[in-house]
C-alpha cells in the first residue's frame, strides 16, 4: 500500500482546506455540487430578519441565471455564508465553469474575466492579482501599486511596522472631526500611542500592528482570517497604563488616567483606531481614496472602449480592506445613463456574514443578488458522505490519472476511480454512477463525526474529520507500532455500557488500544461489541468486520462473551472461530458489512430522563476523561440505599442477621459524608469514608447500575443482569472493609462491648442519682437499667463532690440519653430495613442473651470496667461515645468517693464522741437516755422539738439497728474500689448518720440549755419542799447528757 | 418458616431472633415462658410475644436447634453451631436445603429456576402470584410468605435484597458449600474439570436445578467468587465447557476448569 503517497496527496493536494490554491485536478475531482443555495434579490441585510429566500437554487442554476448574462444586465452578486461553508469553493467552481463555457456564454473577445483568489487576499495580494490580470489600466496608478507591491515585499518588516504605527498616530493626531474625541483628546491619544511602552506593546508579535502588517502584506501562500486590527489585548494592560500614568509625558499620562479601569474607554479607543485602518492602508500604499476608486472605474472605461464587458469573481472580499468601499462603489455603478462610459459588470463577491453585517451600509443599495450558502446546501447526510467519498477517492487515486482527466475536460463520467482495496468488503458511496470506497470510514462514522463537530461546515469536516483521522490512519499503517486511529474528539461512548466496561476489563490490551476499540465501536459500529459469526464465517464485532479491527492494529481483540452463529442462532466458542485472514484481506464470498445504527439510548424527553442522561454523561466523563463528578451527592445517596437500605427497603447487606445490630448499621451509615467517591465535587474528608469508591471501570459500572435502577425504579431494564453482577462483585470486594468500618473492629476480632459500656453508664447514673438498682438477677438488672433515671430532689448529699457528680450527669444529659438510646435500640432485634431500628417507639424483642452476658460480666467486676476501656477513644463516634463518657465519669466518681469516705469517717467519729464506740449497746443506752430526757422535759413542762421526740419514741433497738446498718455499710466500703463505694454510698448512709448526729447534737444542746436554766431557777427560789427528790433525778439525767455534751465541745474546740 | 408445605413463612422469626433464642437457651435452660419474658424484658405485648413464640418454634420444631427437656428448653446442638452467625447459617443451610417438602425449599427452587424472569415480576407480591399460579403445590403462596422468605434467602446466601427484589447471586451459599464440604471430594488450589465440579455441586445444592446452562443465581455466584479470587474459572480449548447463564458483556460465560482456593475456608 502506498501509505506515504496517500498522506502526501492528502496534505499537499486534496485537503488544503484553508488554501484554495488546490490544483484544478483535485479541485474538480473533489468538488461536491451545491444544492439548495438560497437566493435573495437586493441587498437585505438585517441579521436574523432576512426574508424567505426568493428561491433555492443549485450551483448550475446560479450559473445559468446569474453568471451567464446574455442580456448584459448590471449584476452585483454577493455570495454570503459563515466561515468554512464553501463560498470560495462555489465561486471557484462558477469561475471555472464560466471559463470553460462555450463562446456563446463566455467569449474572451467580448468579456474580460477577472478572478481574485482567496489565497492572496491581503491588500498586496489583491493589488498583485489585479496587476497580473492587467486590470489596472491607469499607468500612474499601476506604477504606484507595482511599487507598493514590490516595496512591501522587499521592505524591512520592522520599519514597515513602524511606518504603520506612525500612520495610525498621524491619523489620530490629525483628527479634528470631533466625532469620537475632541481634537485635544486626539492629541493626547497620539501621545499615548507614541509612548515607548505602548508602542512596544502594539508592535509586539501578534499585536495590532503585526495584524495590520499581515493585512497589507501577508505572504502569498497565507490566508487572512481576520481584519480587525486593534483588540482589547492591545490596550487593556493595566501594567502599561499605570506606567504611562506615572512616567509618561503629561498628555499621554492624562489619557492613560482616563483608560485606567474603564472598559468602556478602552472599547471606545479600539473602535476609534480601527476606523483609521482604511486610511492607514491607503497611506502605506501611497494611494488615495480617489485613486482606489479610479482603479476600477478606469478598468470599466477601458473595457467599454474595447467593446468588452467585465465579469469579476472575488473569492474573499476581506482582502480589499482599505479599498473595499472604493471597489464596491466602482462596481456598483450601473452602466448606461450617466455612466454610459462604463462597461457592464457582473461581479460575484464572496463575503462572510460577519463582514457583510458589519459593513452593510456599503452594500444595501448596490447589491443586486445575494446567494447564501447554508447548511441546507451542505449539511445533508448524503452531501457529507459523498463529499468524503470524493476526497477519499482523490487521495487514493493515481495523481497522474487525475491530472490527465483534468486535461481531458474533467467530465464526471470519466473520473478515475482509485484501485484502493479495503481489507474486507466495505461501505462505499457513488460519484455519478461509480462506486468509491469510504474506507477507513463508514457512513455511520462520517455522520457521527460530522455531528460531533463544534462548527459544522465542510471546511471543519474536511480538516477535523477526514484529514485528522486519515493522518492517524496513514501514520498507523506506516509505522505500525504506534496507533492513534481513530481519534475520538467528542469522547463518544459505546451505547452498550456493559460491553464498554467489558473492554475496559480485557487483559493483554493497552489502555490506549481499549480506548481506540471503544471509539471504533462507538463511532463506526453499533455501539456494542457483540460478536456474530456470519453465514460465510466472517466474524463481526459490533457490526464491524474483524478484518477492519485487525487492519487498524486491534487484532488482539477476539470478542467478549459468546459469539452468536448467525446460521444456527447458537453461541459458538472462540476456538471455533477462524483468525482473520493473513494480511487482513477479505476472502471471496464474504458478505458486505453494514453496521447497524447504534441504539439511541433513552431519549431525554422528561425531567427524569434528562437527569438519567445527565448522570450518565457525568459518570462517563468522570471515568473516561478524569473529570470531577458533578452530581456525587446523588450517587452517594444511591450507594447509601444500596448498602444501608432506606425507610422502605432493606439494603444489600443483611446487617442484623450477620450479627451487626441494625441500629449500629443504620446510624453509622446514615450520613452521606460516610460515602466517598474519588474526585467528587463535595469537599468531604476521605478519612471519614466508610464506603469508598475509587475511579475504576467497576466503579463506573456500579454508578451506571444505580443510575439505571434509579431511572427504571426497579431491576427490570436492559442490562440488568450485567449491572447486578458488577454491583454485587463490587460490594463483595468491599464488604469486609465496610463492615470493619461500621463496627470499628478488625475482622475476626470481638465486637466492641458497647452494650456493656451503656449498661455501666446506666448503673453509675442510677447510683449517682441515688436510684435503686435491683441486682437480684441479670434480668432484673437489665429491666432496671432500661429506665431513664431522673434526679430526685428529695435526696440530699453531704459532700460537694457527690453533688458535682450529680451536676456532671445533668451537664451530660444528652450523652447519657444517647447511651440509653443505644442500649435500648442496639439490643433490639429488627425485622427488615435497618432504618426501623432508629425508631425509639418501636417495641421490640431483645437479644437478651447479649444483655445477660454483659450484665454478668459487669457484676463480676462490681461494675468497675475503667481498666477495660480502650486506651485511645475516637471523638464523636457512635460506638465509642459511651466509652468516652465512662472515661470522663470515672474520675468524678473516684473523687466523690474519696470525699464521702472521709466524710463518713468524720461523722462516725463525731457520733462516737456522743455514743462511744458505735455498738448496739451504746446506741441503745444513748437512745434510752434521750427518751428519758424527753420524759423529764415533758414532766417539767419544757417545750422540746416534737419532731425529735416523735422520731425517737420508737424502741431504741430499732433506731440502733438502722444506725448500725448504715454505719456498717460505710465502714465496709472504706477499703473497696470506687465503684463499689459508689454502690455502697448510693443509698445515702452518710446522710442517715449525719441526720442522727445532728439530732443528738440538737438534743444535747437543748439539754444543756434547760439544765442551765433549771439550776438558775433553783438558785433563785432557794429550793422547795417535796420537789427535791424529783429535781435531783432530773438534774442527774441532764447532768449525764451535759457531761457528754461538754466533753464533745471540748473535743471540738480542741479540734478547731 | 421451614415447615412442610403449605407454610405461611411468617416474617417474624428472623435469623437474628432465632439465633438469639438459641443463645439465650444455651446460656441458661429455661421455660418457653421464661424465654418470652426475658426477650421482651417483661413487656407483655401480644405482638412481641408472638415474634418470640414463632422464633422459638423455628428453633425448636423446624431447625431442631433447641429441644424441650421436661418443662425447660435446652440447646440441642453443639454450641459451636450458634457461636457465630456463619456457623449458624451453615447449619441452617444444611437442613433447609435438604428438606424438600417445605414451602421454603419449593419456592426457593422455583425462584432460582426463573433466572432473570423474576425481574419482570417487579415485586414480592408479583413473585408470589406468579409462583402460586404456576406451581400447583404453592397455590396458596402469598406476598407475606415471600416477604418472610426473603430474609432467610438473603441470610442463607441466595441473593442480595435491593428494593422490592432479590438480586440472584449465590456467592455466599456457594462459599459455604465450598468451605464445608469441598475437600470431601477435591483438594483446594487444584484445578479440576468443570464437569466434575458441577456433578459434585449438584449433590450439594439440591435447590439448584442444573441443566444445560447453569442458572443465573449460581452463575452469578461463581462469577463473583472468581472476581474476588476465591475460585478460578478457566477455559481450556480442548475441554467441554460448562455454560454459565449468559451475561452480555461479561468476560466469563463458560468454563472448562475450576480451582477452589484454600482462602475460601478462612
Amino acid at each position: 500500500m502506498k501509505w506515504e503517497q496517500y498522506r502526501t496527496i492528502m496534505e499537499r493536494y486534496a485537503i488544503k482546506t484553508d488554501d484554495m490554491a488546490t490544483e484544478d485536478a483535485y479541485f474538480m475531482s473533489t468538488h461536491m455540487p451545491f444544492s439548495s443555495l438560497e437566493l435573495f434579490r437586493g441587498g437585505y441585510y438585517e441579521e436574523g430578519k432576512m426574508p424567505v429566500p426568493t428561491k433555492l437554487m443549485s450551483e448550475d442554476e446560479v450559473f445559468e441565471q446569474l453568471i451567464y448574462n446574455p442580456d448584459n444586465e448590471h449584476r452585483m452578486v454577493i455570495v454570503r455564508g459563515n466561515h468554512g461553508t464553501g463560498k470560495s469553493h462555489l465561486i471557484r467552481y462558477l469561475k471555472g465553469k464560466f471559463e470553460r463555457s462555450p463562446s456563446t456564454v463566455y467569449n474572451p473577445a467580448t468579456e474580460q474575466l477577472v478572478f481574485l483568489r482567496r489565497l492572496n487576499n491581503s491588500v498586496r495580494g489583491a493589488f498583485s492579482q489585479l496587476l497580473e490580470q492587467d486590470a489596472i489600466k491607469d499607468p500612474d496608478v499601476a506604477e504606484k501599486l507595482r511599487k507598493f507591491v514590490v516595496s512591501s515585499d522587499s521592505k524591512d518588516e520592522d520599519s514597515f511596522k513602524t511606518e504603520i504605527l506612525y500612520a495610525y498616530i498621524a491619523a489620530v493626531r490629525n483628527d479634528v472631526s470631533g466625532e469620537t474625541y475632541k481634537a485635544v483628546q486626539c492629541r493626547d491619544i497620539a501621545s499615548y500611542l507614541a509612548d515607548s511602552r505602548v508602542s512596544e506593546h502594539l508592535l509586539r508579535e501578534g499585536g495590532a500592528i503585526s495584524r495590520c502588517y499581515n493585512v497589507i502584506t501577508a505572504p502569498s501562500n497565507q490566508i487572512l482570517q481576520d481584519t480587525t486590527i486593534f483588540t482589547d489585548e492591545d490596550f487593556n494592560v493595566s501594567k502599561i497604563i499605570r506606567a504611562v500614568m506615572k512616567q509618561g509625558d503629561p498628555q499621554a499620562s492624562l489619557f492613560a488616567t482616563s483608560l485606567k479601569g474603564d472598559d468602556f474607554e478602552i472599547t471606545k479607543l479600539i473602535y476609534y483606531l480601527n476606523g483609521f485602518t482604511r486610511e492607514v492602508i491607503q497611506r502605506c500604499a501611497d494611494i488615495s481614496s480617489e485613486n482606489a476608486e479610479t482603479i476600477f472605474a478606469q478598468l470599466r472605461r477601458d473595457l467599454k472602449k474595447q467593446g468588452k464587458n467585465l465579469t469579476i469573481f472575488i473569492e474573499d472580499f476581506t482582502g480589499f480592506t482599505g479599498i473595499d468601499q472604493e471597489l464596491i462603489t466602482a462596481l456598483s455603478y450601473e452602466h448606461g445613463g450617466d455612466y454610459a462610459d462604463l462597461c457592464r459588470v457582473t461581479s460575484v463577491i464572496g463575503i462572510t456574514n460577519d463582514y457583510y453585517y458589519a459593513f452593510r451600509g456599503n452594500f444595501k443599495d448596490r447589491v443586486t443578488h445575494q446567494i447564501e450558502v447554508t447548511d441546507r446546501s451542505y449539511g445533508t447526510d448524503e452531501f457529507i458522505v459523498q463529499m468524503a467519498g470524493r476526497y477519499l477517492n482523490a487521495i487514493y487515486c493515481d495523481p497522474a490519472g487525475l491530472r490527465s482527466w483534468m486535461d481531458s475536460g474533467a467530465e464526471l463520467r470519466d473520473l478515475p476511480i482509485s484501485d484502493f482495496v479495503p481489507p474486507c468488503e466495505w461501505e462505499s458511496t457513488t460519484i455519478g454512477d461509480k462506486k468509491v470506497t469510504l474506507y477507513p470510514f463508514n457512513r455511520h462514522a462520517l455522520l457521527s463525526l460530522y455531528e460531533a463537530l463544534a462548527t459544522k461546515n465542510p471546511r471543519m469536516f474536511l480538516k477535523n474529520v477526514i484529514r485528522a483521522q486519515l493522518k492517524e490512519y496513514f501514520d498507523g499503517k506506516l509505522y505500525e507500532d504506534g496507533w492513534y486511529f481513530p481519534i475520538n474528539p467528542s469522547n463518544a461512548q459505546m451505547s452498550n455500557d456493559p460491553h464498554s466496561s467489558a473492554i475496559d476489563r480485557l487483559e493483554g490490551m493497552s489502555s490506549d488500544d481499549k480506548n481506540r476499540l471503544k471509539a471504533v465501536f462507538a463511532i463506526w459500529g453499533n455501539g456494542s461489541a457483540s460478536g456474530v459469526k456470519d453465514t460465510d464465517s466472517t466474524l463481526l464485532f459490533g457490526g464491524l468486520n474483524q478484518a477492519f479491527l485487525a487492519d487498524i492494529g486491534l487484532q488482539t481483540f477476539t470478542g467478549i462473551g459468546e459469539i452468536v452463529d448467525k446460521t444456527t442462532g447458537q453461541a459458538v466458542t472462540l476456538g471455533a472461530i477462524p483468525e482473520p485472514a493473513a494480511g487482513g484481506r477479505n476472502t471471496p464470498g464474504q458478505q458486505s458489512v453494514t453496521p447497524s445504527e447504534p441504539s439511541k439510548g433513552k431519549p431525554p424527553v422528561d425531567p427524569t430522563a434528562k437527569n438519567y442522561q445527565k448522570f450518565k454523561n457525568d459518570i462517563t466523563a468522570w471515568f473516561t476523561k478524569g473529570e470531577t463528578l458533578k452530581y456525587d451527592a446523588d450517587y452517594r445517596g444511591w450507594l447509601r440505599t444500596l448498602v444501608r437500605g432506606d425507610s422502605r427497603q432493606c439494603g444489600a447487606i443483611d446487617w442484623q442477621d450477620i450479627g451487626i445490630p441494625a441500629y449500629i448499621a443504620a446510624e453509622r451509615l446514615s450520613d452521606l459524608g460516610c460515602y466517598y467517591i474519588d474526585d467528587q465535587s463535595a469537599p468531604i474528608n476521605v478519612d471519614r469514608a466508610i464506603v469508598y469508591m475509587n475511579r475504576s471501570s467497576e466503579s463506573r459500572d456500579v454508578l451506571m447500575a444505580l443510575n439505571e435502577l434509579n431511572y427504571a425504579k426497579d431491576w427490570d431494564f436492559e442490562g440488568t443482569v450485567y449491572y447486578q453482577q458488577r454491583l454485587i462483585t463490587w460490594l463483595e470486594r468491599r464488604k469486609a472493609e465496610i463492615i470493619k468500618k461500621v463496627t470499628a473492629v478488625e475482622q475476626g476480632e470481638d465486637s466492641l462491648p458497647v452494650l456493656e459500656w451503656c449498661l455501666a453508664i446506666q448503673y453509675l447514673k442510677a447510683c449517682i442519682l441515688g436510684q435503686k438498682v435491683d441486682t437480684s438477677s441479670p434480668y432484673n438488672v437489665i429491666k432496671c437499667l432500661f429506665q431513664d433515671f431522673k434526679k430526685d430532689d428529695s435526696i440530699k448529699r453531704d459532700t460537694c463532690e457527690w453533688n458535682e457528680m450529680i451536676q456532671f450527669v445533668l451537664n451530660h444529659q444528652a450523652d447519657f440519653d444517647s447511651a440509653l438510646t443505644f442500649l435500648k435500640q442496639a439490643s433490639a432485634t429488627t425485622m427488615g430495613a435497618v432504618h426501623l431500628a432508629a425508631d425509639p417507639n418501636t417495641k421490640s424483642c431483645y437479644r437478651t442473651d447479649e444483655l445477660v452476658l454483659a450484665v454478668e460480666r459487669l457484676m463480676a467486676v462490681d461494675w468497675d470496667i475503667e481498666a477495660q476501656l480502650p486506651g485511645n477513644i475516637p471523638q464523636k463516634h457512635l460506638l465509642y461515645n459511651p466509652a468516652a463518657l465512662l472515661k470522663s465519669l470515672y474520675p468524678s466518681v473516684k473523687k466523690a468517693m474519696v470525699a464521702d469516705t472521709q466524710e463518713a469517717a468524720t461523722v462516725i467519729r463525731k457520733l462516737e464522741d456522743y455514743v462511744g464506740e458505735l455498738t448496739q449497746e451504746n446506741l441503745i443506752n444513748t437512745l434510752a437516755a434521750i427518751q428519758d430526757l424527753f420524759s423529764v422535759f415533758s414532766a417539767n413542762g419544757i417545750m422540746g422539738s416534737t419532731e425529735l421526740r416523735v422520731k425517737y419514741e420508737k424502741p431504741p433497738i430499732e433506731t440502733a439497728k438502722t444506725v448500725l446498718k448504715h454505719f456498717k455499710l460505710l465502714h465496709d466500703a472504706t477499703a473497696v474500689s470506687a465503684v463499689r463505694q459508689l454502690t455502697a454510698y448510693s443509698g445515702n448512709s452518710l446522710h442517715v448518720l449525719y441526720d442522727f448526729l445532728r439530732d443528738i447534737q440538737m438534743i444535747a444542746q437543748k439539754a444543756d440549755q434547760e439544765g442551765a436554766k433549771a439550776r438558775k431557777d433553783i438558785a433563785a427560789t432557794g429550793g422547795f419542799d417535796g420537789m427535791e427528790a424529783l429535781s435531783e433525778a432530773a438534774l442527774a439525767s441532764i447532768k449525764a447528757l451535759y457531761t457528754q455534751l461538754e466533753s464533745m465541745e471540748v473535743y471540738e474546740n480542741a479540734d478547731n | 418458616m421451614f415447615k412442610v408445605n403449605p407454610d405461611g413463612m411468617r416474617m417474624e422469626p428472623t435469623p437474628e431472633r432465632v439465633l438469639s433464642v438459641c443463645r439465650l437457651v444455651a446460656h441458661e435452660s429455661m421455660s418457653r415462658n421464661d424465654v418470652r419474658n426475658a426477650m421482651t424484658l417483661g413487656l407483655n405485648d401480644e405482638k412481641e410475644l408472638d415474634q418470640i413464640n414463632r422464633s422459638i418454634n423455628v428453633a425448636l420444631e423446624e431447625l431442631s436447634l433447641i429441644k424441650a427437656n421436661a418443662d425447660k428448653l435446652v440447646l440441642a446442638v453443639d454450641p459451636g453451631v450458634i457461636a457465630t452467625s456463619a456457623a449458624f447459617r451453615r447449619y441452617v443451610s444444611s437442613r433447609v436445603f435438604s428438606a424438600k417438602s417445605t414451602t421454603f425449599y419449593m419456592f426457593t427452587k422455583w425462584l432460582i429456576a426463573q433466572n432473570d424472569r423474576i425481574f419482570s415480576m417487579k415485586s414480592w407480591e408479583g413473585m408470589a402470584k406468579t409462583c402460586g399460579s404456576e406451581v400447583q403445590e404453592l397455590a396458596a403462596l402469598n406476598e407475606n410468605a415471600v416477604l418472610g422468605w426473603r430474609f432467610w434467602a438473603a441470610f442463607l446466601g441466595l441473593g442480595y435484597l435491593s428494593g422490592t427484589m432479590i438480586i440472584p447471586n449465590m456467592k455466599l451459599r456457594l462459599e459455604d458449600v465450598l468451605a464445608t464440604t469441598y475437600t470431601e471430594k477435591f483438594k483446594y488450589n487444584e484445578t479440576i474439570l468443570a464437569q466434575d465440579f458441577i456433578l459434585w455441586l449438584n449433590t450439594k445444592m439440591p435447590e439448584v436445578e442444573i441443566g444445560g446452562k447453569l442458572p443465573l443465581a449460581l452463575s452469578a455466584g461463581l462469577r463473583t467468587l472468581h472476581e474476588v479470587g476465591l475460585i478460578k474459572l478457566e477455559t481450556w480449548s480442548d475441554s467441554t465447557p460448562i455454560m454459565l447463564y449468559h451475561v452480555d458483556g461479561d468476560p466469563i460465560n463458560s468454563f472448562t476448569h475450576i480451582s477452589v482456593m484454600e482462602a475460601i475456608n478462612s
